[in-house]
């Protein structure tokens, strides 16, 4: 933490950066939120915890806009979040200093996230500057995600089914996801209306179906979406099967390597037509 | 809960070989079963898997989509793009729940008009040895 | 003033089983952690929270999604209109803060020039039993909101839960109707009277709060909203619905669904204009809404301090502290004003 604040300092008094995007105490609820803090700033009240679970890539489109270079404090889940934005151009890398943060695992209501015990990377995949530890890389394990996948269809269906019929649709997961940034969301379009406004479950059939494909491929598995979601529907658990899917199918892993293409906005004259039917081999 | 007997199976084929298909296996006199309503789409890279999304919720037990072969696209490359996403629709309808039977994705040429119909007539019998309950997301639980 | 009657805690059950053959019974609920009302059905034991009911109670009368009219194709797809319910019902358990929302919503849906008859139904078929809180939950902060947890407006019946004992007092003509029970006993005592602290969220007047309509500080009050509708969807007296035909399989329903103000969706015109693209602009609408618009056109800020947009925010924002804020900001720019002509004077 020290390191980090010094850095920062150092990084504005050479002007490298007009902003930075990071975690600050936050007295009222005990907890931390995001914070920009600018030059002559106080950084005392800055910090980086387990507490610190929120992304914070999402707010660095609107960041960009108002500044000419941010900087930005990154777990490793976050990086391969910044890494989703730069291969889709949403925000250029001559824009950010990364400063990436060796994370030991972050907490919701003080116990360990669940996406931290599947964690492959605890460095983010693109860093200026690199703090902590940085832990080797291991391979996700996809428990929960092969859990259902042991599932008959029906007890599928019945498990999801349980879940999408309390969805409200408040659209808490759109908004925290940095992926999802469409001008006009598919689920406000009026002509064709694709999904009903209504919070029944064919409609939030739909929602969450939708959701989770437009996420495919490109879902660095932050696991915002499960996070904020007042309903607690397991909405990282799509988010993961497809994860999954694409990384058999076509080898991806979505935001680890930087500078590579999202699977579904490429082709490949090559790919095996037994993807087509669900098979591996 | 009553079902329907005869499966109800949407077709989305493209509209230069497999549309051209269908349509040689109706003028060949070729029989395959009414179950089957067809879409006509310009391309199979038209095809944006919210339509099988929908075609599900809204009720109907199989959806079948085709489009040229690999290579033969009219268009160069739509196929392989519908390949791509075909798959990963697949992957998610199945994890969700929905039977793996029920969706078939295929290519079929002009030419093959005795294809079509079998392929129809295959889709169909599979559809038809599955169970009321097998057919999840299609059933009036959805209605409200 | 009606007597008060009393009622032995553990014949309460007794109680509310005998309303139930008569009546549709709707009590609160634990389900997965969180209070809500269901339906009684005896299944559980009777229990009933001290303070804030998790989910609020505007989805019985003002549901989530409700079809107005209905159509087919035997039809000819012509609207029908849907047959109201008219099962009488009684809601047992609400705090003052769920019947000062209920307050909110009669003034919107029936004291205003258009009055809403499906509302209107489920309004009249309703017997409001509200129980005075026992304490204040950690986001509770009605005594700032011109409530207190005792307070008794728009309930039929208020009852006080008291050592052994409930004591129960009928305040209007249909309250009466479920009084007469050999359970309950007339008594000349009566619950003793508790004193409540002061909320944490003070908030300036509603003109003030006007006066702030250009000001820059929503950019700062919108920074890391997400702008996602819970807060509106969990607030007891957000009654923004939007309008939608739904077809499936040959027939249909015309349905009122909740919309949200802090949807991007909300504001949106035909041709693609809209006039609250910004979060900054949309919270601006919320906060306005709560704490001057209701004033200026139904005499009451609509806020009743319950304290759930607190308890449901995915950041774990506080909807009432930006009141507060705002209102800080408020006090600052008048000290700026009353400052100036000070020093002009010395010059």
């Amino acid at each position: 933490m020290k390191e980090l604040r010094k850095k920062i300092k150092e990084l504005f008094e050479n002007g490298e950066v007009d902003a930075v995007l990071g975690y600050r105490e936050d007295p009222a609820t005990g907890g931390v939120k995001a914070a920009v803090f600018k030059k002559d700033e106080t950084l005392d009240d800055m910090v980086f915890d387990g507490r610190c679970i929120q992304n914070l890539v999402n707010y660095l489109p609107t960041l960009v806009a108002r500044y000419r270079k941010v900087g930005v404090v990154l777990k490793g889940c976050d990086g391969r979040s910044l890494v989703t934005q730069l291969v889709e151009h949403r925000i250029s890398k001559s824009q950010i200093i990364a400063l990436g943060i060796g994370c030991e695992g972050v907490e919701i209501d003080g116990r360990e996230a669940e996406k931290c015990g599947d964690c492959a990377t605890h460095m983010s995949p693109v860093a200026d500057y690199e703090f902590g530890e940085k832990e080797e890389k291991k391979e996700p394990t996809f428990a929960r995600v092969e859990e259902i996948e042991k599932m008959s269809p029906v007890e599928r269906w019945k498990f999801f089914a349980d879940y999408f019929a309390k969805c409200e649709r408040c659209y808490a997961c759109r908004q925290i996801c940095p992926s999802c940034y469409c001008e006009i969301c598919i689920a406000d379009q009026q002509e064709p209306k694709w999904i009903e406004p209504s919070a029944k479950l064919s409609a939030n059939t739909m929602w969450h179906l939708i959701r989770a494909y437009h996420l495919a491929g490109r879902c660095a598995d932050c696991g915002e979406c499960e996070r904020v979601c007042p309903q607690d529907i397991p909405l990282r658990l799509l988010n993961n099967a497809l994860e999954k899917a694409v990384h058999e199918m076509f080898g991806v892993r979505p935001g680890t390597v930087p500078e590579e293409v999202p699977p579904l906005v490429v082709l490949n004259k090559d790919d095996p037509d037994r993807i087509l039917e669900g098979k591996n081999e | 809960m009553q079902i329907d007997k005869e499966p109800k199976i949407l077709a989305i084929l493209c509209k230069w070989c497999s549309y051209a298909g269908a349509d040689l296996a109706g003028t060949s006199r070729f029989a395959y079963p009414a179950n089957v309503r067809i879409i006509q789409v310009p391309c199979s890279g038209r095809v944006d898997p919210v339509m099988i999304f929908k075609a599900f919720v809204e009720g109907y037990d199989g959806v079948m989509v085709s489009g040229c072969h690999p290579g033969d696209c009219h268009y160069g490359t739509g196929n392989y793009h519908a390949r791509r996403r075909m798959a990963v629709a697949r992957r998610l309808l199945q994890f969700v729940g929905v039977h793996p039977e029920r969706m078939h994705f295929t290519w079929i040429s002009a030419a093959e008009g005795k294809k079509f119909a079998e392929v129809c007539g295959q889709f169909t019998d599979r559809l038809k040895m599955l169970s009321g309950t097998e057919r999840t997301l299609a059933r009036k639980e959805l209605a409200t | 003033m009606n007597k008060w009657h009393k009622i032995k805690k553990t014949d309460l059950q007794k109680y509310v089983s005998r309303l139930a053959e008569k009546w549709e019974v709707w009590i609160p609920r634990l389900v997965d952690g969180k209070w809500e009302f269901g339906i009684y059905d005896g299944a559980r034991d009777l229990d009933l929270p001290e303070s804030i009911i998790d989910v609020s109670l505007k989805n019985l009368f003002f549901p989530k999604r409700r079809a107005i009219a209905t159509f087919d194709e035997n039809s000819k797809w012509s609207l029908q209109p849907v047959s109201p319910e008219r099962r009488p019902r009684i809601i047992l358990g609400l705090h003052p803060c769920d019947a000062a929302g209920i307050e909110y919503m009669d003034k919107v849906f029936l004291q205003s020039e258009y009055k809403d008859v499906m509302y209107k139904n489920e309004r009249e078929r309703t017997i409001l039993v509200g129980m005075l809180c026992n304490k204040m939950g950690d986001d509770c902060h009605c005594t700032d909101r011109g409530l207190t947890p005792d307070s008794t407006s728009s309930m039929d019946v208020a009852f006080v839960n008291e050592g052994e004992w409930y004591f129960f007092r009928s305040l209007t003509d249909k309250g009466k109707r479920i009084m007469e029970s050999k359970y309950l006993k007339e008594t000349d005592e009566g619950p003793t009277k508790n004193e409540w602290p002061a909320g944490k969220y003070s908030i300036a007047s509603p003109e003030e709060f006007m006066e702030m309509y250009d000001d820059s500080i929503w950019h700062e009050l919108s920074d890391i909203c997400l702008t996602c509708g819970i807060c509106t969807y969990a607030c007891p007296t957000c009654v923004c619905f939007l309008v939608a035909d739904e077809k499936f399989k040959g027939k249909g329903e015309r349905v009122t669904v909740w919309d949200s103000c802090q949807l991007q969706s909300y504001s949106r015109m035909a041709g693609g204009q809209n006039t609250r693209k910004t979060p900054a602009s949309r919270v601006r609408n919320r906060t306005l809404d709560k704490f001057a618009y209701s004033h200026l056109r139904y005499g009451r800020i609509s806020c009743t301090g319950c304290g759930r947009c607190i308890m449901v925010c995915p950041l774990k924002r506080s909807f009432p502290q930006l009141g507060a804020r705002l209102s800080e900001r408020i006090r600052e720019k008048e000290k700026e004003r009353t400052k100036v002509p000070a020093e002009s004077k010395e010059e």
